[in-house]
């Protein structure tokens, strides 16, 4: 299907790809299809699109490309709800930010998918060393 | 919202299976003791609410953001 994009205008996407978060994200329940978008020219960063609304989309990464030690322990009752067995299951991504052109992120809050039935959720870590605004050096 | 008060050791029982017990009281602090089943998520609400607030943050920046990682890679 084709859909309209916050960066990329009209972008032809296979529906196979979309992921769909259950519950929203937080701050965002109401939106619950979403899509990974390359950047061009760019491997670490990608777009989480949504489907229903053009202007929502943020950068995310794949947090052991910046943060190598990076370990999360995620709830088995989060796993299980994404139908997530083992870790080849799984896919990890983390929204960054920028402020005063720092940019961070948030390693508190991974979103967390099960890449073979495309179902999504931000899952809230309550105890982790970890910051909502880790900062980047890149 | 349901309002109570509770002494300290005492507790309440939520939904037949979630106990909340009042530890401690001290300098305005309650210790608080929740007993619940594996599968009940438990998370200090200040927590779900800056999450919140930096998706939002993040999607407000995101313009600025996206041109800031672009331009990095035309150097």
């Amino acid at each position: 299907m084709i859909i309209m994009t916050k960066f990329f205008d009209e972008v032809e996407i296979d529906d196979n790809n979309i992921i769909h978060f259950e519950e929203g994200l937080p701050g965002l329940e109401d939106l619950h299809d979403f899509i990974i978008l390359d950047i061009e020219d760019n491997e670490d960063i990608k777009c989480l699109q949504s489907i229903e609304k053009k202007e929502v989309c943020m950068l995310v990464i794949v947090p052991w490309n910046y943060v190598q030690d990076y370990e999360i322990d995620l709830p088995e009752e989060d796993l299980d709800g994404l139908g997530i067995k083992s870790p080849e299951d799984t896919g990890v991504f983390n929204v960054i930010s920028v402020r005063d052109k720092v940019i961070t992120a948030n390693l508190v809050a991974p979103i967390v998918i099960n890449i073979n039935d495309k179902k999504g959720k931000q899952i809230i870590l309550s105890n982790t060393k970890y910051n909502v605004r880790h900062e980047l050096k890149c | 919202m349901l309002v109570l008060g509770r002494k300290t050791g005492e507790s309440i029982v939520i939904n037949g299976s979630i106990e909340v017990c009042i530890l401690e009281v001290n300098d305005g602090i309650v210790k608080i003791g929740i007993n619940a089943p594996k599968s009940v998520r438990i998370v200090r609400k200040e927590l779900i609410t800056e999450v919140k607030s930096e998706n939002i943050e993040s999607m407000k920046n995101v313009n600025d953001l996206m041109k800031q990682i672009t331009t990095k890679e035309e150097k």
